[in-house]
């Protein structure tokens, strides 16, 4: 089966690329021998309930882009006139595939009591909400965003005031990537980093802790295709590996 | 209230409306007004959404 084929097939039959996102990590860390079998039928799981949604939403678009009746096509009048002004009502305008689908119950999900201490940011399932921050680290400062730091690897986001790591993570990512498991620890800071530190993200405009609920020493684990897996207000490297372990079991 | 439920209400209006049919849309949205202005409280914010509800009709009711 060729690679490029099925993906043309998928687009053909209007999969959202959520889908493909889903999928695409998930067979390549099996056909790796990276994750048991069981890590596809969590493919399933998710994107059923994310379907569901999906479907809803699919409804109401086309009933806004072509209405059906007199009384759809005299609401979608009243909104784009209203929209200009009223930014509440501009979500009915949007395309709402586009928008993405939290695994809520997905059977990945870590270390639920431990997110439930949380008071603000994306719970397990959730993707991360866009933030805007400076890359800094690997060569000059440059604006950028939190999902940059996101790659087809587990990526744990380690809050921090300076971009100091604790050696049980450096050495946990040491420790994946011997066993070939694509994995990263990225530091999200305060203050920009000394010069010569690792990439890092400096959060500048000072939102995205309070965003993420985050103080120094919490960690966000991000699944490959960029959803949370788990996290903790204070983490330690053995429950990322944990998290990982449970969720490639 | 999310975008999706604000997708779920928007949908049922429509429908609700569709089925009334046309001759009895601006009394139903009338009816609904009625209502939202009782639940909304306060007399001021009832008189901002009647003048924010009303301010672009005159360019965008042209038809």
């Amino acid at each position: 089966m060729a690679p490029q084929g099925t993906l043309a097939a998928l687009e053909a039959a209007k999969v959202p690329c959520g889908a493909i996102n889903n999928l695409a990590w998930k067979l390549a860390f099996v056909i790796k021998g990276l994750a048991s079998e069981r890590l596809l039928e969590s493919y399933s799981d998710e994107r059923v309930a994310a379907a569901h949604e999906n479907l809803s939403y699919g409804t109401k678009s086309t009933e806004f882009m072509a209405p059906p009746s007199f009384a759809f096509d005299l609401m979608r009048q009243a909104v784009l006139s209203l929209a200009v002004k009223h930014a509440g009502v501009r979500s009915l305008i949007n395309p709402r595939q586009s928008s993405a689908i939290s695994y809520n119950a997905s059977p990945l999900n870590a270390a639920q009591d431990k997110s439930a201490e949380f008071t603000a940011g994306p719970a397990p399932g959730s993707v991360l909400p866009e933030c805007p921050l400076t890359l800094a680290g690997e060569g000059a400062p440059r604006e950028g965003h939190i999902t940059d730091l996101v790659m087809p690897r587990f990526t744990a986001l380690y809050f921090s005031e300076d971009g100091a790591v604790p050696a049980e993570l450096q050495a946990l990512e040491q420790t994946m990537q011997a066993r070939g498991l694509p994995f990263k620890v990225l530091a999200i800071t305060r203050r920009l980093g000394a010069e010569g530190s690792a990439l890092h993200g400096w959060d500048h405009t000072g939102r995205l802790f309070a965003m993420y609920g985050a103080a120094a020493g919490t960690l966000y684990l991000v699944r490959p295709d960029g959803h949370v897996l788990a996290r903790w207000l204070q983490g330690t490297a053995a429950e990322v590996t944990a998290a990982i372990h449970q969720a490639l079991a | 209230m999310t975008d999706s439920e604000l997708d779920a209400v928007y949908t049922r209006l429509c429908k609700t409306m569709t089925q009334l049919g046309e001759n009895n849309a601006q009394l139903f949205l009338a009816r609904f007004a009625m209502l939202a202005i009782d639940r909304l409280g306060g007399g001021e914010v009832a008189q901002q959404l009647i003048d924010a509800a009303a301010e672009d009709m005159t360019s965008a009711a042209s038809y």
